[in-house]
């Protein structure tokens, strides 16, 4: 019998009218046993595109983002952690020990059920269970397990330990923060940053969820599964390989002391910073326009590129002085509106609240049992064919038990009562 | 040996970096990149060199593997052919502000009349749609301002990190494309079904913080710049080792943790100290742990103090700089670093892609085209045009 249709009794959240994302990886069953940000944000990334997820989480403390906060009302909630409500939409929850006997057997179920598994544990705890990948491959040959580990499951550093910091240290990218012309006076002689929260968790949590899906569609040439070996700090390492690949053509080592845009760069305005990344001539039209075309921009240099980079410091004077006085978001728009390219530095407060995310139902409304209704961030993707309208909330701890172990596995609530008691659920 | 996009072919009409990064991992995995470039409006990251158009570092970075083929969309013509080939591609991306592509005569209608399930993928820097913002223009630094990274980056008392020239956010947003594509890939498997594929680079970037933006939703607070802290864990930050600007990562988030750090340090004096008794005591007063910690790491390298924290169960790592990742013997033992040979700019290692599948390998085949080097052979093997016809195109500067 196809193992598929051994499992065709009705799931629970997306065949019975609950709110659905995109239908990209629709039928695509996922098991996710990770924690914090990097495994749940690759796991929302697949449930955001349409896959069924299941998340698995550990009996009584679950994980560990549950205890992190910021917690919606500043004291300790494992069900109103931010971080975890944040990191874990569109997905069902239950609770396993998958070191119990009776949880292996469980787990090894769900696996014969699920098309992949994202796991972030230490190689170790693998071998420890005696439950290699090949184990796992047994169970079901159609599995992809992508494991997700800070240095990969090989080599000298496999076994090392990291916290996010030393990931995105490891992985080249700390070293080159902070950057950018202002930026150098305060560096020097401190540390190297990482980028702010989990950023850098999330960005590596996408890239193995490319493997991921990668692996998926590859079984469409022989319906066999596979193992994707995903270390954190190579993932870091590509995000940053324009700087980084520079090493071997001229021996420069980039660095934040000497990384940033000149002229111009991040600069502060009136109420906040803005990035103008004029990068093309009839962009400094633009500016100088907005500036009330001054003396200085009249002059012919100022048609010419090599001119302008020669008189950085002089441009970065003029501007610099005059941006001073001007409310960014005003600058931004009557400098976009001619054509410029600039950013503004915006806080979650200008992200929340711009119209044009808005307008793009970047945000979307989710409804929580603990925490209510709400907006909640999804991915940078529309299809115009498709509405996602609602997203599901991130689960209880154990909310779908009784769906997935009784309706799914086929086991009675009284057994679920002896699994309870046991600890194993 | 079979790769994951074995059969699939991909017409790409991006330029500069986040395009064509979601390209390039698309060939890495075995799919045909036909990109379509002309002289007519030369793609700017292949003008970044003064040596010419086949020798820029940049363009040579972002488009491994991939087939050029000149084509000036500007003449019908030539959009004619771009059109045949969509024919035969399951996908295409595209790189542009929403609109220009349509007035190019090559919009997803146009696509989809010449293949009903054609995948485009559409990166603008604020996506289609209604919003007022929507022919602003962007790069990768604005990226990370508007979508949020740069405010949370930095120093608390010092401006917000620019991540302009680092490029990783042209990256992401590469990885976002890659990752739409493969899985409209798998629902056309199941459904037959193309799509448009609509994403938003700024929303890339926003997308990496839904903490943040999830605590302003929630409870309007704004998170600022922490340097290298964390809300919890202390001691968390980089401490200066042994060489000029060398610095060593250093997160303790237990009380187990704690004690192998005193232990590895050496039990000096000052742990005893009741300030650092607890996880909140280490926390409150890690201004003073921080500089106690770095007088133990000043003395060490970054290497020597991470072997002897990771002996003790204790999270370290160095902040690695560009040099010290190339002569790294665990990533060389990994075989993470790939040698590419650019018939003009010779051999040259590179980073190679973080995807190690098991069965179907994730590998860049071969370098970065040179202009236009595949013109004839893609329009003679997959259009059956004649040397003459082509001789024609580019006299008549539609093969330009």
């Amino acid at each position: 019998m196809d193992k598929r249709e051994a499992f065709e009794t009705p799931k629970v959240a997306f065949e019975c009218g609950m709110p659905m994302p995109f239908n990209l990886l629709s039928g695509v069953r996922v098991l996710e046993y990770a924690g914090l940000a990097c495994g749940p944000f690759c796991g929302k990334v697949l449930a955001d595109l349409g896959a069924d997820v299941i998340k698995i989480e550990p009996p009584g403390s679950g994980d560990e983002a549950r205890r992190r906060g910021p917690f919606l009302e500043d004291e300790l909630n494992s069900e109103a952690s931010v971080l975890f409500l944040a990191m874990n939409t569109n997905k069902r929850g239950i609770t396993l020990d998958i070191a119990t006997p009776d949880g292996q057997d469980i787990f090894l179920a769900l696996l014969r059920w699920a098309d992949v598994l994202v796991e972030d544990k230490a190689p170790g705890f693998w071998r420890d269970l005696d439950l290699p990948f090949e184990r796992l491959h047994e169970a079901n040959q159609q599995l992809v397990v992508t494991s997700i580990t800070p240095y990969g499951q090989t080599g000298p550093h496999s076994e090392y330990k990291a916290h996010p910091l030393n990931v995105e240290h490891a992985g080249g990218g700390g070293y080159l923060a902070p950057n950018g012309r202002l930026s150098w006076e305060t560096s020097s002689g401190r540390p190297p940053v990482k980028q702010g929260s989990y950023l850098m968790e999330c960005e590596i949590g996408l890239n193995a969820a490319t493997g991921t899906i990668a692996a998926v569609y590859a079984r469409r040439l022989d319906g066999i599964g596979q193992h994707v070996d995903f270390s954190k700090q190579e993932s870091q390492i590509s995000t940053y390989r324009l700087p980084i690949d520079r090493y071997d053509y001229d021996g420069a080592v980039p660095e934040r002391l000497s990384i940033g845009f000149t002229p111009l760069g991040i600069l502060p305005g009136k109420d906040g910073w803005t990035l103008p990344l004029l990068l093309e001539p009839h962009m400094w039209e633009s500016l100088a326009q907005l500036m009330g075309s001054p003396d200085w921009t009249q002059e012919e240099w100022f048609n010419d590129p090599m001119e302008i980079r020669a008189r950085a410091d002089f441009i970065n004077e003029k501007v610099s002085e005059w941006l001073l006085e001007q409310p960014v978001e005003q600058f931004y728009h009557a400098a976009q509106a001619g054509g410029a390219a600039v950013g503004t530095v915006s806080t979650a407060k200008d992200l929340v609240e711009s119209d044009q995310l808005s307008a793009r139902s970047f945000f979307r409304p989710t409804q929580h049992p603990v925490v209510g209704r709400h907006l909640h961030p999804t991915i940078p993707l529309n299809l115009p064919e498709q509405s996602y309208e609602e997203s599901m909330a991130a689960p209880l701890l154990g909310q779908d038990n009784e769906g997935v172990y009784c309706d799914l596995l086929g086991y009675t609530p009284a057994d679920l009562v002896r699994l309870r008691q046991a600890g194993v659920v | 040996m079979n790769q994951p996009l074995d059969g699939i072919r991909i017409t790409d009409f991006s330029h500069m970096q986040a395009g064509p990064f979601a390209t390039m991992i698309l060939a890495a995995m075995g799919a045909e990149v036909i990109k379509i470039e002309s002289m007519q409006h030369v793609d700017p990251y292949r003008r970044s060199s003064p040596e010419g158009v086949d020798l820029s570092y940049s363009f040579n970075e972002f488009n491994l593997g991939k087939r050029s083929v000149r084509l000036n969309l500007r003449e019908p013509r030539a959009v004619d052919l771009a059109k045949r080939l969509v024919a035969i591609s399951d996908a295409t991306i595209v790189n542009m502000r929403p609109g220009v592509i349509d007035r190019i005569g090559l919009g997803y209608e146009a696509q989809r009349q010449v293949r009903k399930d054609i995948i485009m993928a559409h990166i603008s820097y604020s996506g289609w749609g209604d919003g007022p913002e929507r022919n602003y223009a962007g790069y990768a630094g604005t990226f990370s301002a508007i979508g949020g990274a740069a405010h949370i980056t930095g120093y608390p008392d010092g401006p917000p990190s620019e991540n302009a020239s680092t490029g990783w956010a042209d990256c992401s947003t590469g990885v976002w494309a890659a990752t739409a594509l493969l899985a409209a890939l798998q629902r056309r498997e199941v459904s037959g079904e193309g799509a448009f594929l609509d994403i938003s680079a700024r929303e890339g970037v926003a997308s990496f913080i839904p903490d943040v933006l999830l605590d302003y939703i929630l409870a309007t607070r704004v998170l600022d710049r922490s340097g290298n802290r964390d809300t919890v864990m202390a001691p968390h930050s980089c401490y200066p080792s042994k060489g000029e600007d060398s610095w060593v990562s250093i997160a303790v988030g237990t009380d187990a943790e704690w004690t192998a750090l005193c232990q590895a340090m050496g039990n000096p004096s000052w742990v005893v100290d009741q300030r650092f008794a607890t996880a909140l005591g280490r926390w409150q007063n890690q201004d003073e742990l921080d500089k106690l910690i770095s007088v133990w790491t000043a003395d060490l390298t970054s290497v020597e103090a991470t072997e002897r924290l990771q002996a003790v169960g204790v999270a370290s790592a160095p902040s690695y700089n560009s040099h010290e990742l190339h002569e790294s013997e665990h990533l060389s033992q990994r075989g993470f670093w790939i040698t590419v040979d650019h018939p003009f700019e010779g051999e040259h290692i590179k980073a190679g892609l973080p995807w190690r599948l098991s069965r179907t390998p994730v590998s860049p085949s071969g370098p970065a085209p040179w202009m236009g080097q595949h013109t004839e052979e893609v329009l003679t093997d997959l259009l059956g045009l004649t040397g003459d016809e082509i001789s024609q195109l580019v006299d008549d500067g539609v093969a330009y």
